[in-house]
C-alpha cells in the first residue's frame, strides 16, 4: 500500500519523536541507575578510598548575617588547612524553605549539593526519597571515623538528634552547631518589683509576675504568636515530651498538659503577659526594657549583646518545674545527600561535616555567633573563653539553657502539629477555649495527624 | 492613540465653551479656582497621599544611617543621632563579588530577559490579533491560562528543562551528563523569555489600532513584517513600555529562581545580595535598609523615564499595576 508524501512527514516525525523520547527514558535510567546506590554500600571500603586532591563538594547552608561570615570563614579555614586539598563551596541559599525547594529540584534535575543543612522532618523525606548518606560507616570508620572520646564530647541533646528513632538506627546528620529556647530577663526590671533572680518554677513564674505588676503596674512577658514553643517548653519543665510519632500518641490531654494551659490562661487573663507578632517583636519589646522576661532562642543572644549595650542588666536562664529545665533545641544539621558525588566525594564530604562538628571548628563558629558549640572541649579553647568571658550571656547560655536542649519527636506531621496546638493555645489565652477543651481538641487533632504520618 | 485623540477634542471642547459666570476673564477665572476651598482641600489629600507614600522611602533612608542598637529603639527615632555613612560601604561590599558585580549581574538577566519577553510579546500578540487561523481563540485561552499556574509549581519542571537541554552544558544529546544552563545568565532569563501577560496586553493594544491601517499598507505592497514593525509597533509604545516596565522590574526583583539556578557566587543578582542582611537568626536591618536604598535606584529612575508612557498604556489597556 503506497503512502502519500502528506501522510508520511507527520509519521516520520511522530517517529522521530517517539525515538527520541525513547532515547532520554533510557539516557535518564542510565544516569539513575548509575547513582543508584544503596546508602552506606560503600562502607566496608571506606578506608581504601582515596580523595583525590581537588575534589570540589558543594554544601548550602540558611546562615546569612554574622552567621554566613562565620560558616565562610570555617569553611575558608577548612579549604586551606586539610590535609586531602578538598576545596568546599559553600553557598548561601535563603531559608530553609527555599533551601528546600532548590533541594528537591536539584535531586530532581541533578546538581544537588553534597552537603547541605536540614531539619529532621527534611532530611526523612530525603531518607524515604533514598538521598540521604547514612554516616554509620564513616563514624565506624578507623582512619576517617572518631573516637570514643570525640563521640562523648558531643552534647547528648546533640548527639541524638542525629540518631533519632525516626531513622531506623541509623546515623543520618552531623551537627551544624545550635541554640535552645531560653528565658532572657531584664534583672534591673525584675530588681525594680524587689525580684532579686529568675524564677525557677511554674509557681515561681506567676508569684513573680503578679508581684512585678503589683510593684510597678507593668506586665511581666511578652510571647510571641507562634506559641506553640512556649507551650512545648513548659510542658517539657514537667518532664512530659508532647508527643511519640511511633505510638501516634500525645501527652496533650494530660494534667500536666491542663496545668501549663491553665498557667497561660491565668497570665492572660490577670493582664500578666501579652502577645506580639512574632520572634522578632518579642525581642524588640526586650531590649527596649518593655518585657522584663522574654522566652526566645539563645542564638539571638549576640545581637541581644549589641543591641543592649550596657543599657540594663540580663541574663538568659531555663525556667524548669518539677524535672530538670530541658529546653527546646534549635537550628539544623548537616545531612550529605547521596545524589551529590560518588564515593570519593561522599568521603570528602563527610571530611568536612567531621571538621564542622570539631572543637576547632565549633569554638570559632560559637564565638563569632549566638549558637553554642556542639562539642564541650570548645568550652576550653583560648578563643571561646575569651568571648564567654566578654559576654558572659553566652556563657550563661550555654550552661544553663543549652546542655539539657533537645528536639521535639522529629515527624512529618510536626509542623501541622505545632500551627494546630499554636492556634489551641492562643485559644486559651483569649478566652475562647477553657484549658480542659483545648486539651481535648489538641489530642484528638494532634493524634490524627500523627496516625496519618506514619510511615 | 485613541486616549490621545480624546484629549484633544476635549481642549477644544474646553476652549470653545462660553466662559462661565460671564464675563469674567480667564485669568480671573483661573485665580477664583485657584483660591477655592474644595482645590486647597484637594492638594491637602493629595500631599497627604503622597507624604504617605513617600515615608517608607523616607524611613528607609534615615533607618540605613542609623547604629545597630538605635534602629532596634522602640518608639524609634526619627533622625539618626550619629549618621553611619559607613553602614552603605560595608552594605556594597558584603557580597564576596560586591553589589557592583550584582547589579552587572541584574541588568544582564533584566534588559536581555525583558528584550526577548518584548520581542516574543509582540510577534505572539501580532499572531493573536491580526492572523486568522484555526483554533486561534483557544490557544489564546491557553496561553492566558498559563497565568494562572503559579511560579512555585513551575520550578521543579523549569530546573529539570535548563539542566537536561541537550548539548549545552556538558550535556550530550539526551540532556545528561552536564549540567545545561544551569548557574549561567541563559538559564536565568530563558523561563521568562514567553510571557502571557505581555501577549495579552499587547493583542489589546493591537486589536485597538482600526483594520484600515492594515489595508492601507497592503496596498502599498507592505508584508506583515513591515506592517507590525512599521507601524503597530510605533502607534502602541504606551502599551510596549508598560510591557517593558512590568517585565524589567519582575525580572529585576525575581528572588526564587536565580535562588535556585545558580551556584556561583559572583553570577547572583541584587536581590540575592539583599537576602544577605536577613537570616533566620535576626537581621542586620540597618546594613539592610542601606543596601536597599541603592537597589532600588534602578527601578525607580527606570520609572522616572518611562512613567508618562506607562500611564498612557495602563490607561489605555485597563491594566492595574
Amino acid at each position: 500500500m503506497a503512502i502519500s508524501k502528506r501522510k508520511a512527514f507527520p509519521a516520520l516525525l511522530i517517529l522521530l519523536t517517539l525515538l527520541l523520547a525513547s532515547c532520554g527514558l533510557a539516557g535518564g535510567q542510565e544516569a539513575q541507575e548509575g547513582s543508584d546506590k544503596k546508602p552506606g554500600e560503600a562502607a566496608g571500603a571506606i578506608e581504601d578510598i582515596k580523595v583525590p586532591k581537588g575534589t570540589e563538594i558543594d554544601f548550602w547552608h540558611i546562615q546569612a548575617t554574622i552567621y554566613g561570615e562565620s560558616v565562610a570563614a570555617v569553611v575558608d579555614e577548612f579549604n586551606a588547612t586539610n590535609e586531602w586539598g578538598i576545596v568546599v563551596n559553600q553557598l548561601f541559599k535563603g531559608s530553609y524553605l527555599e533551601l528546600n525547594q532548590a533541594i528537591r529540584a536539584g535531586l530532581a534535575g541533578g546538581g544537588a549539593p553534597d552537603v547541605a543543612m536540614a531539619y529532621e522532618n527534611d532530611i526523612l523525606e530525603y531518607q524515604r526519597a533514598g538521598e540521604v548518606v547514612e554516616l554509620d560507616s564513616y563514624l565506624e570508620s578507623e582512619k576517617y571515623g572518631l573516637t570514643d572520646e570525640e563521640m562523648a564530647d558531643i552534647l547528648p541533646g546533640v548527639l541524638a538528634r542525629q540518631q533519632v528513632p525516626a531513622y531506623g538506627g541509623a546515623t543520618l546528620s552531623w551537627p551544624h552547631g545550635n541554640s535552645s529556647l531560653g528565658m532572657y530577663y531584664n534583672a534591673d526590671l525584675l530588681a525594680e518589683a524587689g525580684i532579686d533572680s529568675p524564677p525557677t518554677t511554674h509557681d515561681e513564674f506567676l508569684a513573680q509576675a503578679r508581684q512585678l505588676k503589683e510593684a510597678t503596674g507593668g506586665k511581666y512577658v511578652a510571647l510571641s504568636q507562634a506559641m506553640n514553643s512556649v507551650y512545648y517548653n513548659l510542658l517539657r519543665d514537667k518532664g512530659v515530651a508532647g508527643y511519640d510519632p511511633k505510638t501516634a500518641t500525645t501527652d496533650f490531654g494530660s494534667p500536666e498538659s491542663i496545668e501549663v494551659l491553665s498557667l497561660l490562661e491565668t497570665l492572660y487573663k490577670e493582664k500578666l503577659a501579652y502577645t506580639v507578632f512574632d520572634g522578632v517583636a518579642t525581642e524588640a519589646e526586650f531590649i527596649n526594657g518593655r518585657s522584663p522576661i522574654e522566652l526566645g532562642t539563645t542564638a539571638r543572644s549576640s545581637s541581644k549583646i549589641e543591641a543592649i549595650g550596657s543599657n540594663f542588666n540580663w541574663g538568659i536562664a531555663a525556667l524548669g518545674d518539677d524535672g530538670p529545665a530541658i529546653t527546646q533545641l534549635f537550628g539544623g544539621n548537616h545531612v550529605m545527600i547521596e545524589a551529590g558525588g560518588n564515593d570519593k566525594e561522599h568521603l570528602a564530604a563527610w571530611l568536612f561535616m567531621r571538621y564542622f562538628a570539631s572543637t576547632t571548628a565549633q569554638s570559632v563558629y560559637a564565638a563569632d555567633t549566638g549558637y553554642s558549640p556542639a562539642v564541650r572541649s570548645a568550652l576550653e579553647t583560648v578563643l571561646l573563653q575569651n568571648d564567654y568571658t566578654e559576654s558572659p550571656q553566652k556563657q550563661q547560655a550555654f550552661d544553663e539553657v543549652f546542655v539539657n536542649a533537645e528536639i521535639m519527636p522529629p515527624t512529618s506531621a510536626g509542623n501541622a502539629i505545632n500551627d494546630m496546638v499554636s492556634k489551641e493555645v492562643v485559644r486559651v489565652t483569649l478566652g475562647q477555649a477553657t484549658p480542659e477543651e483545648a486539651a481535648e481538641r489538641m489530642d484528638a487533632e494532634a493524634t490524627s495527624l500523627l496516625e496519618a504520618a506514619k510511615p | 492613540m485613541v486616549a490621545s485623540r480624546t484629549n484633544v477634542d476635549l481642549d477644544t471642547e474646553t476652549r470653545r465653551r462660553p466662559p462661565v459666570g460671564g464675563s469674567a476673564s480667564p485669568l480671573k477665572r483661573r485665580t477664583r479656582r485657584g483660591r477655592s476651598p474644595w482645590r486647597f482641600m484637594l492638594y491637602l489629600v493629595l500631599i497627604i497621599g503622597a507624604a504617605m507614600m513617600m515615608f517608607p522611602f523616607l524611613w528607609m533612608l534615615l533607618a540605613s544611617l542609623k547604629t545597630f542598637p538605635e534602629v532596634n529603639i522602640s518608639p524609634p527615632t526619627i533622625l539618626p543621632s550619629d549618621p553611619q555613612w559607613s553602614n552603605y560601604s560595608e552594605a556594597w561590599f558584603q557580597p564576596a563579588s560586591t553589589f557592583g558585580r550584582y547589579f552587572f549581574n541584574s541588568f544582564v538577566v533584566a534588559a536581555v530577559g525583558t528584550a526577548l519577553q518584548v520581542f516574543t510579546g509582540i510577534t505572539a500578540a501580532y499572531a493573536f490579533a491580526m492572523l486568522n487561523f484555526r483554533f486561534k481563540n483557544g490557544l489564546f485561552l491557553l496561553v492566558v491560562a498559563t497565568m494562572m499556574i503559579p511560579f512555585e509549581a513551575k520550578i521543579v519542571p523549569n530546573y529539570v528543562l535548563i539542566r537536561q537541554l541537550p548539548l549545552l552544558g556538558g550535556n550530550d544529546i539526551n540532556g545528561v551528563g552536564g549540567s545545561g544552563l544551569y548557574d549561567s545568565y541563559a538559564g536565568m532569563i530563558l523561563p521568562g523569555v514567553a510571557s502571557a501577560f505581555a501577549v495579552f496586553l499587547l493583542r489589546q493594544a493591537f486589536m485597538a489600532v482600526p483594520r484600515d491601517f492594515w489595508d492601507a499598507v497592503r496596498v502599498d505592497g507592505a508584508s506583515h513584517w513591515t506592517f507590525l514593525w512599521r507601524v503597530l509597533v510605533p502607534m502602541s509604545k504606551p502599551a510596549i513600555v508598560t510591557v517593558v516596565l512590568f517585565g524589567f522590574l519582575a525580572r529585576y526583583n525575581e528572588l526564587l529562581w536565580p535562588l535556585i539556578i545558580t551556584q556561583t557566587e559572583s553570577i547572583r543578582t541584587v536581590q540575592l545580595g539583599l537576602l544577605l542582611f536577613s537570616g533566620e537568626e535576626g537581621q542586620r536591618y540597618n546594613i539592610m535598609m542601606a543596601a536597599a536604598a541603592f537597589v532600588i535606584l534602578p527601578a525607580i529612575i527606570l520609572f522616572v523615564l518611562v512613567q508618562r508612557r506607562f500611564i498612557e498604556g495602563l490607561a489605555s489597556f485597563g491594566v492595574k499595576g
